[in-house]
């Protein structure tokens, strides 16, 4: 019978009406140690099955506990936690570049990426940026000019590339641009990866923006743990 | 005796069976007022006890003097836990603060969880994300503490690292435990909005080291506390980056006093017919939950870019804190992936 189904409450409310028609019925019969008996069993009955048709009515119409099952599981102790992730395993290096057609994809890990296995980490991407920028604590850079006309369909594979070789999160990512790639740059973060509207960096201040940006990135973490 | 120890019942079913035993063993040698007053006795702990078995699932009064004491000034939110709500040794700590609200008027208590990183050098000169957890109608900031062994699952999600070290704040969302706000200002009535949003903010930003930028402040909440996340980010953009639901509605469900139950604090309307803001949402449900699942879809479908949204749907669970147990460690894993990292100075 399901717990919040009409039967049962039903049952439960008849019940305790039966109950209580049969204590009174009964209420005065019997020598002294038999009426203590029925009167006693009479209105425990009445209490319970009267406490149980409140209680399965208002978890009906609340929907606590839709099941058996749910309602047992509320008692029991929390499930076990889920394991923490396994130590380090062997050193597991980033690459250093990406192959893509229109033009060179610079990678630049984080101090001790190679060793923190399996945490990932968030990406700032750099369009039109110089050619040597400095490492950021704690998130990936891609650095990439693209010519002109480059359509952000196009740097696809750069992205997907980057998330199959390397452990980066799946979003949050940051994007900076000089002002040549600004339209790109707005097309590219319409993607899921990216957290934000990209950057537009002016007169040259590539580190201060690259700065700024590891500022907004989630910290590096392991795999979330799935519902 | 704790308001909410096993003890405590069975105590009250005890009594319950002896007041039962002398209405049976007593009726025939009283009169009428006697038989009434037997009467009385017998129903009144039975209904007493019911009343804290209730109690004990919502922790709503977390103790006899929050019960008798008539306000939401809880003395501490830390006192005689159960085991498995307490912290332990190398992980966070909790603390009980009162956030006297300028803003609202409102003088609340307000938990305080600490990762076991802010009280180490290393943590000395960092400024942490904050996630303000927000509790279910009837309920308190016990009900996380103590039904959802927070601090417990903090510390782990923390230490795998799948969370960032961050300061989780449990704040009250009304000054009468009975009175449900759903984190709105109710005309004529508490301002709870302003003070979860903007009181709770100016307090941590001058007693923790936090960081204040929205890019690092996140709501989570389950039942009505789900729907004050996903309703506060969406009124509040500029103070909160982040929010996750559980079992969450798409409406408050209560009067407030404006009409803004179907307008701007009706989250359905407010998709429908304002632009939406640039937050990430994470809406779960479980699928037997019908008015979740249909409030919480709801938003799910509705839900637009540039709100980044995620959806878990649990098959089985309900509307209960075995749900919400289960639900609760993605959910903080999901929040720190979409908040900024702690900052060093």
């Amino acid at each position: 019978m399901r717990l919040t189904g009409l039967p049962l409450i039903a049952l439960a409310g008849s019940g305790a009406l039966a109950a209580l028609a049969l204590t009174i019925r009964f209420w005065s019969r019997g020598g002294r140690r038999r009426r203590l008996l029925t009167r006693t069993t009479g209105v425990l009955c009445v209490q319970i099955l009267a406490v149980a048709a409140v209680a399965l009515a208002y978890n009906r119409a609340q929907t606590f506990y839709p099941s058996w099952s749910d309602l047992v599981a509320e008692g029991s102790a929390a499930a076990p936690p889920p394991p923490p992730p396994a130590a380090a395993g062997p050193a597991d290096p980033a690459p250093t570049s990406l192959a893509w057609a229109g033009a060179p994809v610079q990678v630049s890990a984080p101090a001790g990426y190679a060793t923190r296995s399996p945490v990932r980490f968030p990406v700032i991407v750099v369009l039109g940026g110089p050619e040597h920028l400095p490492p950021v604590p704690d998130a990936v850079v891609v650095a990439v000019s693209p010519p002109a006309g480059t359509r952000a369909s196009a740097l696809a594979p750069v992205i997907t590339g980057l998330q199959r070789r390397a452990r980066v999160t799946e979003h949050g990512w940051v994007l900076l641009t000089d002002d040549r790639h600004q339209r790109l740059a707005k097309q590219l973060s319409a993607g899921s990866s990216f957290a934000s509207a990209p950057v537009v960096v002016t007169g040259g201040r590539w580190e201060a923006a690259l700065t700024e940006a590891a500022d907004r990135l989630p910290a590096p973490l392991a795999k979330p743990v799935v519902p | 005796m704790t308001i909410d120890g096993t003890a405590t019942i069975v105590a009250g079913v005890v009594i319950t069976l002896l007041a039962t035993v002398a209405l049976a063993f007593f009726w025939d040698r009283r009169a009428v007022a006697g038989r009434i007053l037997l009467a009385v006795l017998a129903i009144l702990p039975l209904a007493a006890t019911s009343a804290l078995q209730a109690n004990r699932l919502t922790a709503t009064y977390e103790s006899w003097s929050a019960l008798f004491g008539g306000s939401a000034q809880a003395a501490s939110l830390t006192s005689s836990l159960p085991p498995a709500s307490r912290p332990r040794p190398g992980g966070g700590r909790l603390l009980t603060v009162t956030v006297p609200g300028e803003a609202s008027g409102l003088s609340l208590t307000m938990g305080v969880y600490l990762p076991a990183t802010y009280d180490t050098p290393a943590g000395a000169d960092q400024r942490f994300p904050v996630i303000e957890a927000l509790h279910g109608y009837p309920g308190s900031p016990s009900t996380w503490i103590r039904r959802l062994n927070v601090v417990r699952v903090l510390d782990e999600e923390i230490a795998a690292q799948r969370m960032a070290p961050t300061v989780v704040l449990f704040p009250y969302q009304t000054p009468r435990r009975l009175l449900d706000t759903e984190c709105t200002n109710l005309t004529g009535g508490p301002q709870s909005e302003t003070f979860v949003t903007a009181d709770v903010a100016a307090y941590a930003a001058e007693h923790l080291r936090v960081r204040t930028d929205r890019e690092s402040w996140g709501l989570i909440g389950y039942s009505a506390g789900g729907y004050c996340a996903m309703n506060l980010a969406l009124r509040h953009p500029e103070r909160y980056a982040a929010a996750a639901s559980l079992s969450g509605d798409a409406k408050p469900g209560i009067t407030i006093g404006d009409k803004s139950e179907n307008t701007t604090n009706n989250i359905g309307w407010r998709l429908q017919n304002l632009p939406p803001p640039r937050i990430a949402l994470y809406v779960s449900w479980a699928a037997d939950d019908s008015q979740s699942r249909t409030g919480s879809s709801l938003v799910a479908r509705l839900a637009r870019p540039p709100i980044a949204l995620t959806t878990a749907e649990l098959a089985r669970g309900g509307h209960s804190h075995a749900l919400w147990r289960r639900m609760e460690a993605p959910a903080f894993d999901w929040l720190s992936a979409h908040l900024a990292r702690p900052r060093t100075a």
